[in-house]
């Protein structure tokens, strides 16, 4: 399980003020879980990540994995493999080249999941990674992170750069994993649409802090919307006492965006004896901006 | 996993990742480390057969024999052998700072940082193993070079070297390249960027010996009565500001140690600075504001204190103008070249200032140790003892200094009380003159009336002496004393350590025996040194002064001995003449000519035999001949004989070869000495071989009329 | 059998609950039948593992499925008699709707129409059930 508690990071700007990219973030996230995350450039998602796989030291806060912190803790990251955005190879070197260093410095890297998944993904682990178009090499990374068997796995926008029958590859064994040893993931993308698909978790990240964190289906389940009309003349205190988001209302037709039972409204607009009663379901997309504006956020301007 | 210190795994990795550079560097170090011996053996080898002059040839020692005679030519080949072995391999201990950088350069890389730091080692296990590797590469050329150079040395023929001497000569340059290894550890842990790194390595090699370095200079020029070299108990010299390998006059045990140490906490300094890095330094210069400022100002304080060093030493306006141009042009440029903004560049200049103050506190810490040093009150009750630098004492017109008497001034001190009072007046004065930027000045202090009517203008005599405080502080100065004082100084330290005495056999290591000028040598055992000093000792003790003098000083062509004394600083050489005076030494000297008689006659005897038919009509061969009447005759006589007359003295050396030599008479027996050439004709043209004749005097008995005839010969031919 | 829209605005792990009740009730997975394993259904819907046991979790709470020895789970024998009482349990939801419904001013003949129109659907499910058994007869 990855704990992070009011986590701090800071970065030294020559000249100015230090640019704080993660501010008192704090989440939990259990064991097995694959975790979203969605936040637009310099969120500090990968901050995050990188804080997570010991590569940067907290400025202030703890972050510890399975109750241990991370930061010069070989124990913890030889089961933590984080495959960034910026990947890095050993120059001219070929799959097998980097399979090789990966074996010696990862101690549970598996050569037969290797061979596997090289295969199940048909690329050539003789040829020169740097002939390798980008999405070819988003799909070496993953395979060597995942050949490494490790814990935690942290694909830092990885998804974003493969074609749809790759992620649904990687997806598998990801899966598969998360059913045989627990393995827990965090998946950033900039696409809601794709973190919907995969994840049970999802957080959204904006200037260093987790604005909203949530089960990603029961998002779906949160909000619905109403669409009512009524004969006579009506303003919005009619519905003193639901719990409305968003209220329009154009003539006798108002929609309105509600939090709450759906059953148990239902039944109330009914009593008021409308004209015309619609419950509609949201899509992820839409209940995500409903809540951004509740907290004040303009979706619009966090995710462009 | 434990926390471990060292991964082998990591070690092994890192080795892969040097292979490419390693190779190169070792093909280039290798092949030119084995191209000088073998180019030094085709080229001998050339010679040889050309010229076909019979002595040894080797690299170097022709040179270096002619121009230090009391060495022994296997001495000389000694030295020059184990210097001048593996140039290239000490050259390549320099580029070992390559490896580290290139090891290291994934910390320059946002991608190849991250993925470094990710991995399941702590900072202080990838630091050590990978700085191992890039040791292991260094070596490893290193060593490789060394010892190919050492085989085809052993290969080729006409060189002989010692194997302990190139081992010593391969670790230094292995300690060389650790030594500044460890600095760019810590260049590379400190920074973002390549040129970062370097400059940072720099930065740590140089600053703090830049600053002393221009101390030194500076106060050598500021201060005439002390050495520099003798503050701060002789640390501040070149040997400890320089790498190792530059500084081949000083391998002392005491340079080795500081660099080993300090090559030891560097490394530890790199170590920790790594540990401490933070990651996100990947690609940008420097990791924080402090250090940033720490590294413009460093940059620019070489500059800001040569200028300091110049306006210090009255420089004139120009070169002080450029100067103050280039350190603007340092600052400024370095910062924007670095933070890539002008606007950071201008907010930069405050630090100038402090750079500036630095060269303010630089300059009054020196006229402050100046200060100190020129009002200090050295009176004569304080001083328990005098010691002198002998490289500074001089002889004046009236008293005589010979080399042994040197040797004594150094190896003693003196705790006479006129020695001790005038040496503190002397350094009062020198004090003030200091002060007053007088030292120099030879002013005329007082002229004398001699009765022959001519001025004579008395100056000041400069001397370094080693006070020995009785609190047991010792004090180098440099003082001047007027000359009449010096007189006084010096007869009363004659006395106190009795200089005119002649060197015991035990402090000289060396002792030849020489005449001839030094065409003729020969090299005394210990047990002849000291019979020598003997006799000597004897005759001396019926010597009068005059006689003394006459004995060390050159101006006759009799023998003469060369001893050679060595102290851990210096070497003296004592030259011994013999004179009319010196019975006992005279018979010492013939009974040494009489034991390499028969060696001498047999070499003639074959000159004889080989130069039958080579001079005369159409041939080259040549003679010279030195000549002597007898061992005490003041005089020699050198002839160079060719064609007939050649031919004429070798029949009369013939004749008079084989007689008897009257022992008892030997001191009254000719002294000569003989070098030949003659020609050997060949089919393809002649070439002229020089006699193989070791250089020994033959003593020859001849009757007044054999020596009249034999001069004839040698000046006109026979008649 | 099991169709899951993911980015239908019904959460997966809901479809995925009423898609498994559909196939007990429709005899998909028989009673005391072995449900395919978290593996297999990941592999099968492509859809995050946790998501299925969440749906196995709900499904166990409510005893349609239980848990065999050793992993995995199976059909209980009684699901679809389960089923049917949750189901029953919500007839008197029906009874409020057409209370609702007339106060509303739809009429009553609408309202049997369309209760009819859904049964219509489940007796279809019925006789296709029944069918086979017949014949075993």
């Amino acid at each position: 399980m990855i704990v992070a508690n009011e986590v701090t990071m800071k970065f030294f700007v020559p000249g100015k003020a230090p640019h704080v990219a993660l501010d008192r973030l704090s989440c939990r996230i259990p064991r097995g879980c694959i975790y979203g995350m969605i936040g637009s450039n310099g969120s500090g998602k990968s901050t995050f990540l990188r804080l997570l796989s010991g590569v940067y030291r907290p400025a202030g806060g703890t972050i510890t994995v399975d109750d241990m912190p991370v930061w010069e803790n070989p124990e913890a990251k030889s089961r933590i493999v984080y495959i960034p955005d910026d990947l890095y190879f050993l120059p001219q070197s070929s799959m097998n080249g980097m399979a090789q260093m990966y074996r010696a410095l990862y101690p549970r890297f598996d050569n037969e999941r290797y061979r596997k998944l090289t295969e199940t993904f048909k690329l050539d682990p003789a040829a020169n990674i740097h002939t390798f178009s980008k999405g070819m090499r988003r799909q070496a990374a993953a395979i060597l992170g995942l050949s490494a068997m490790p814990d935690y796995l942290f694909f830092d926008e990885t998804f974003d750069g493969l074609d749809p029958v790759m992620r649904g590859l990687v997806k598998q064994v990801i899966y598969q994993d998360v059913i045989e040893r627990n393995t827990t993931t965090i998946i950033t993308s900039h696409s809601l649409h794709e973190l919907e698909d995969t994840c049970d978790q999802l957080a959204l990240l904006h200037r260093g802090g987790i604005v909203f964190q949530s089960d990603v289906q029961d998002l779906k389940t949160s909000l619905f919307k109403v669409q009512t009309a009524f004969a006579e003349p009506f303003t919005r205190e009619k519905f003193e006492g639901l719990n409305i988001l968003s209220y329009t209302q154009m003539g006798s037709v108002c929609t309105f965006i509600l939090r709450g039972d759906k059953q148990e409204t239902e039944a109330r607009i009914r009593a008021m004896s409308p004209l015309l009663f619609d419950v509609l379901p949201l899509n992820l997309e839409e209940v995500f901006v409903y809540e951004m504006e509740t907290l004040g956020y303009s979706f619009k301007d966090i995710l462009m | 996993m434990k926390k471990a210190w060292f991964d082998g795994r990591l070690y092994l990795q890192g080795l892969k990742r040097l292979r490419v550079i390693g190779l190169a560097l070792a093909i280039l170090c290798i092949s030119i480390s084995v191209l000088i011996p073998l180019t030094t053996w085709i080229k001998t080898a050339n010679m040889l057969e050309d010229v076909n002059i019979n002595y040894d040839s080797v690299y170097g020692v022709e040179d270096s024999f002619s121009s230090s005679p009391s060495m022994s030519e296997d001495e000389i080949k000694q030295e020059i052998k184990d210097r001048s072995l593996i140039v290239p391999v000490l050259v390549t201990s320099y580029l070992a700072p390559v490896f580290v950088l290139i090891m290291f350069a994934y910390l320059n890389k946002r991608s190849e940082s991250d993925f470094y730091h990710a991995i399941p080692y702590t900072r202080v296990c990838v630091y050590s193993s990978f700085v191992a590797a890039s040791l292991t590469w260094a070596f490893s050329i290193l060593i490789a070079g060394g010892l190919s150079a050492g085989l085809l040395w052993t290969l080729c023929p006409y060189t002989t070297y010692s194997f302990g001497g190139l081992i010593c000569e391969i670790l230094l340059c292995c300690l060389n390249a650790a030594f500044l290894s460890a600095f760019t550890t810590v260049g590379v842990s400190l920074a973002g960027t390549e040129s970062t790194a370097i400059i940072a390595s720099m930065l740590a090699l140089c600053s703090w010996r830049v600053v002393v370095g221009i101390a030194y200079v500076t106060l050598e020029d500021m201060m005439r009565i002390v050495e520099v070299d003798r503050i701060w108990g002789g640390y501040l010299t070149p040997q400890w500001l320089l790498p190792v390998g530059l500084a081949t006059q000083t391998e002392t045990t005491a340079s080795i140690l500081y660099a080993v140490i300090v090559t030891l906490l560097m490394l530890v300094a790199g170590g920790l600075l790594y540990h401490l890095r933070r990651s996100e330094t990947a690609g940008r210069s420097v990791p924080g504001r402090a250090l940033q400022i720490i590294f413009r100002c460093l940059v620019t304080l070489p500059v800001a204190l040569v200028l300091t060093y110049l306006i210090i030493g009255e420089t004139e306006i120009t070169s002080l103008l450029i100067l103050f141009v280039v350190m603007l042009l340092v600052f400024y440029l370095y910062e924007l070249l670095t933070s890539k903004s002008a606007r950071s560049m201008l907010k930069a200049t405050p630090w100038l200032g402090a750079v500036l103050a630095a060269c303010l506190i630089f300059t009054g810490a020196l006229y402050l140790s100046k200060y100190v040093i020129c009002t200090e009150n050295i009176s004569a009750d304080r001083i328990e003892e005098i010691g002198l630098s002998s490289a500074t004492i001089r002889g004046s017109d009236q008293v005589f200094i010979s080399d042994y008497e040197r040797f004594l001034m150094a190896e003693n001190m003196s705790d006479d009380k006129t020695v001790i009072h005038l040496v503190a007046k002397a350094l009062r004065e020198s004090q003030m003159a200091e002060r007053n930027d007088n030292f120099y000045n030879d002013s005329i202090i007082y002229t004398e009336e001699t009765p022959g009517g001519t001025k004579n203008h008395k100056g000041f005599v400069r001397i370094s002496v080693c006070i020995k405080l009785k609190s047991g502080r010792e004090m180098g100065r440099n003082i001047r004393m007027p000359e009449e004082e010096y007189f006084t100084f010096l007869e009363a330290l004659k006395t106190d350590l009795n200089l005119n005495s002649l060197p015991n056999a035990d402090e000289v290591d060396y002792c030849q025996l020489a005449q001839f000028g030094h065409s003729c040598v020969q090299t005394l055992e210990k047990g002849w040194i000291e019979r020598v000093l003997d006799a000597m000792r004897l005759d001396h003790a019926d010597m009068t002064e005059e006689q003394k003098s006459e004995m060390m000083s050159y101006g006759k062509e009799r023998a003469q001995f060369i001893l050679r004394i060595r102290t851990e600083e210096q070497t003296f050489f004592c030259n011994y003449y013999l004179t009319e005076a010196m019975p006992q030494t005279a018979s010492v000297i013939c009974e040494l000519y009489m034991r390499k008689q028969a060696e001498a006659k047999a070499v003639v005897a074959a000159v004889i035999e080989e130069a039958e038919g080579t001079f005369g009509e159409g041939h080259e061969g040549r003679l010279t001949i030195g000549l002597q009447k007898n061992i005490m005759q003041p005089e020699s006589r050198y002839f160079d004989v060719v064609g007939g007359r050649g031919e004429q003295v070798l029949d009369f050396l013939a004749e008079h070869l084989d007689e008897p030599l009257d022992e008892k008479r030997a001191d009254g027996c000719v002294v000569l000495w003989m070098e030949a050439c003659y020609d050997v004709t060949s089919p393809d043209g002649f070439y002229l071989y020089k006699a193989n004749m070791p250089p020994v005097p033959l003593l020859l008995d001849l009757t007044k009329e054999e020596y009249e005839t034999l001069i004839g010969i040698l000046n006109y031919g026979k008649q | 059998m099991l169709l899951i829209d993911k980015f239908s605005t019904k959460p997966v792990y809901e479809q995925l609950i009423e898609g498994i009740e559909r196939d007990i009730l429709v005899g998909a997975f028989a009673e005391g039948a072995q449900l395919p394993s978290l593996r297999e259904m990941s592999a099968m819907l492509s859809i995050n593992p946790n998501t299925i046991q969440k749906s196995y979790a709900e499904l166990t709470r409510r005893g349609i499925i239980l848990p065999a020895h050793g992993s995995g789970c199976y059909v209980s024998p009684n699901a679809r008699e389960l089923l049917r009482r949750e189901a029953a349990g919500r007839l008197e939801e029906i009874r409020q709707l057409a209370r609702q419904l007339t106060l509303a001013g739809v009429g009553a003949e609408d309202i049997i129409a369309a209760a009819k129109d859904g049964a219509g659907f489940q007796n279809e499910m019925t006789s296709k059930e029944e069918t086979p058994n017949d014949r075993c007869q």
